[in-house]
């Protein structure tokens, strides 16, 4: 089964993320800070989405640390409800895989997420 | 999909009660982290009425954190923010005069934005944490921003520079006790602004933090090479640039 990383000082959005990912088949670990321990518990995940306004990390470089500093494969993708184009050039600067933004509304989110992840059940 | 985000109205209508009444004892930083926290779950809701006025909101008072007239400011704010959890309310119970009321606030709070009033007279002098001066050489506005939030909280005078231009301008005319830099930035790294400034007269004395998300063994190995006072991994979050500050402040004090 696919996995999905979700994380999010909200609880609102980690819910409802989970909530609407698990209801399409996906596996979801949803955090409200960047744990370590807790993405690498389980099988690895094919997916991270990442809030970049958390108040106790660093603004967009949350992604460079999961990425450099703890050395976690999957692509990541900026979650956010900044302007698009900002957050787009953002993801851009942080060198990662996409971005996801919070304005296009739960439903557009996670189909975009689905067309990335395809069927649920890895082939 | 046929995922209904309807069945979260509840939750973030009860949420974000919360919030309001939590901010009414809060000051600027924590209220601005609120605010941005509604923006986001109201635009993945939907609520699209509610997210606007919330990031407003957010901006709004970020500005109005530096106001001589605190306390004034910081009671706006939180009027705002109740008035918001109201509209809010009666915007998920499915009444569209909610959304007139929204774009009324929204004005309003926006238009604090411009208010030239909030910022004159300007006071002189400091309060709380001794006014100490504090520089932030940081490419991401968003680190800038909280930084900037997090140390004024504590009472330091706090300026930022986005690129090496503004840095040098900044430098001379705010004569910061203490530098903070972030390493990796598309115009210079930090840890040569860090080598170039222990060189020169001015400010060889002033201690530089290097700040990164780089890997911290990396981190340790540049700050030191760089002659830099001290190294704060981003991993550790930006509470550990308030603790290192003091440390490094009672060092200079005694």
């Amino acid at each position: 089964m696919k996995r999905v990383v979700v994380i999010d000082d909200s609880e609102v959005v980690i819910e409802l993320v989970r909530s609407a990912l698990e209801e399409e088949g996906y596996l979801v670990t949803a955090l409200l800070e960047p744990d370590r321990a807790q993405i690498e518990a389980g099988p690895p995940p094919d997916l991270l989405l990442v809030d970049i306004n958390m108040p106790q990390v660093f603004g967009d470089d949350v992604a460079q640390f999961v990425r450099d500093a703890w050395g976690i494969e999957a692509p990541i993708y900026l979650f956010s409800d900044i302007a698009e184009d900002e957050l787009r050039e953002r993801a851009a600067a942080a060198e990662v895989a996409g971005y996801m933004w919070k304005g296009w509304g739960i439903e557009r989110v996670i189909d975009e997420l689905c067309d990335l992840l395809g069927p649920a059940e890895a082939p | 999909m046929t995922f209904a985000p309807e069945a979260f109205y509840d939750r973030f209508v009860s949420r974000t009660r919360e919030r309001a009444q939590r901010v009414q004892s809060l000051s600027f930083p924590a209220l601005r982290a609120e605010a941005h926290a509604i923006a986001g779950e109201a635009a993945l809701l939907g609520l699209h009425g509610c997210a606007e006025v919330a990031a407003s909101l957010g901006r709004t008072s970020s500005r109005l954190a530096t106001s001589p007239h605190h306390e004034q400011a910081l009671a706006r704010c939180r009027g705002w923010f109740s008035q918001l959890a109201q509209e809010t309310f009666v915007l998920a119970k499915g009444d569209p005069g909610a959304n007139i009321q929204l774009e009324a606030l929204n004005l309003e709070v926006h238009s604090a934005m411009t208010d030239d009033s909030w910022f004159s007279p300007p006071e002189a002098g400091s309060e709380g944490g001794d006014g100490r001066r504090v520089l932030i050489l940081d490419d991401s506005e968003l680190t800038r921003d909280t930084l900037c939030d997090l140390l004024e909280g504590e009472g330091y005078q706090v300026a930022a520079a986005g690129d090496l231009v503004e840095f040098e301008k900044t430098l001379s005319a705010f004569r910061p006790e203490i530098i903070l830099s972030d390493i990796n930035m598309p115009d210079i790294q930090g840890d040569e602004v860090c080598r170039v400034l222990k060189t020169r007269f001015e400010t060889d004395g002033v201690p530089i933090v290097l700040v990164s998300g780089i890997p911290p063994n990396e981190l340790e190995v540049r700050a030191e090479r760089a002659g830099a006072d001290h190294w704060i991994s981003k991993e550790e979050g930006p509470d550990r640039v308030v603790e290192v500050l003091g440390e490094l402040l009672s060092e200079i004090l005694f």
